[in-house]
């Protein structure tokens, strides 16, 4: 996939995954397995970018004697998913234009 | 593989980033580890499904937008195969650089210069001996990782040659610490230069320089012509050898094993030989030099001569002997 589209892609997918609440890393990667598969290793750049941006907020909670870092989706966060699925609607009324209609 | 084991990896690959989120990644790694054991996952499942340490870093250094620090050229061989295919890193500085520092153990460090904009810096990944490459602000630092000799290989190499890239126009200073090894300086211009092995080899080019540092405890040193303010140059029980030293204003300090130094023209030269033999040739005439000379139980050719000229030297000989001869230059 192209680098910017799947930039795109991939932000909007972890945001989603915030959507119906806080998460952590193990949980979104696992969360989003039926939609599309990402490693930690793609997930990290995101989050963090997310985070600079202020989409997500990030705390450290104590589970099992250990400290995980949990996101949550800020208001601009919320925002910008919805942003993400006016966009992704617009591309995909121009997918089906150059696409859709040859098939 | 351990996860211990891969970690370390993954922090040597992200040598290029800040300590402070380079702690983070591996936080980060660690609560993603932790999370496939609770999920049920052995150490080795977890692991592998990480991927290869040099992938991971990878990945996060091109979502950090690092340029190529950290990374490599060449394409990476897989991870542990044992092909005995060493792969090279290379970092390159991400904003202009004043000094270099590199406080190392073993290995042989050469710097060069080169056509390019940029201080690149490359060496070996796969080798036990590794280095950690940083730039702080102005400053490039390079060290030396600790060894973990429980992942001894024979099929690794032990120690990494380094080999630094100046741009040409860059003036920088050099700070060089090895226990053993080499370091080359290619001629060229630097700013202060301190260059200091235990035991070792170094060589360099015509340089230079401010100020000249140099000292080889136990080693061979060999320096091309050298146009500096002050040159400090110590070679306990080494051997030193330099072919023209210019500086008419400039101070020169030489503390011998044993010391060839021939064409030195300076406004005060003073040699000490604990325990070698140092022969030393300056500029100019006998006559031209105010003589100082300390002898304990050794002997010196030179004779005390009386103040009121613009150059001195002084000599004091304890052990060893000490010989001074004059060119007129």
């Amino acid at each position: 996939m192209d680098i910017q589209i799947k930039k795109g892609v991939l932000d909007a997918c972890v945001l989603y995954a915030l959507s119906g609440g806080e998460s952590y890393g193990y949980k979104i990667i696992n969360d989003l397995k039926g939609i599309i598969e990402i490693s930690e290793s793609t997930l990290y750049p995101i989050l963090k970018r997310l985070e600079a941006g202020g989409a997500l907020e990030t705390y450290s909670r104590q589970f099992n004697g250990r400290l995980r870092r949990y996101y949550s989706l800020t208001e601009t966060g919320r925002r910008k998913l919805a942003e993400y699925r006016d966009d992704f609607e617009g591309v995909i009324a121009i997918y089906k234009k150059i696409f859709g209609e040859k098939r | 593989m351990k996860y211990i084991e891969w970690r370390d990896e993954l922090e040597y690959y992200l040598g290029a980033l800040e300590k402070t989120e380079r702690d983070r990644i591996l936080a980060y790694y660690s609560e993603m580890y932790a999370d496939r054991r609770d999920g049920g996952l052995t150490e080795e499942e977890a692991v592998e499904q990480f991927g290869a340490p040099y992938d991971a870093a990878r990945k996060i250094l091109d979502g950090e937008g690092v340029p190529c620090g950290g990374g490599d050229k060449e394409t990476h061989g897989a991870q542990g195969s044992g092909d005995g295919g060493i792969t090279e890193v290379t970092f390159c500085s991400d904003a202009p650089v004043d000094a270099i520092d590199i406080d190392g153990t073993l290995g042989n460090i050469y710097v060069k210069f080169y056509d390019g904009d940029r201080v690149e810096v490359k060496y070996p990944a796969d080798t036990m001996l590794r280095y950690s490459v940083v730039q702080q602000g102005g400053s490039i630092k390079i060290t030396h990782k600790k060894v973990k000799f429980k992942n001894f290989s024979f099929k690794k190499k032990l120690i990494p040659d380094m080999t630094i890239y100046l741009p040409r126009e860059l003036v920088c200073d050099l700070m060089i610490q090895l226990s053993a090894g080499g370091i080359w300086l290619e001629g060229g211009n630097y700013g202060n230069i301190t260059a200091a092995i235990d035991a070792g080899t170094m060589t360099t080019g015509d340089i230079t320089c401010s100020d000249m540092r140099i000292s080889n405890d136990a080693g061979k040193t060999e320096l091309g012509s050298i146009l500096c303010h002050r040159l400090c140059a110590d070679a306990d029980a080494g051997k030193l050898t330099a072919r023209g030293i210019c500086g008419s204003t400039a101070d020169i300090t030489i503390n011998a094993g044993m010391a060839d130094v021939k064409r030195v023209d300076c406004k005060r030269a003073k040699i000490t030989v604990s325990a070698g033999k140092a022969a030393i040739e300056l500029c100019g005439a006998k006559e031209d030099y105010d003589a100082n000379v300390i002898t304990t139980l050794s002997s010196c050719n030179l004779q005390n001569r009386a103040a009121g000229s613009e150059r001195s030297i002084a000599v004091e000989a304890r052990l060893g002997t000490c010989s001074v001869t004059f060119t007129d230059e």
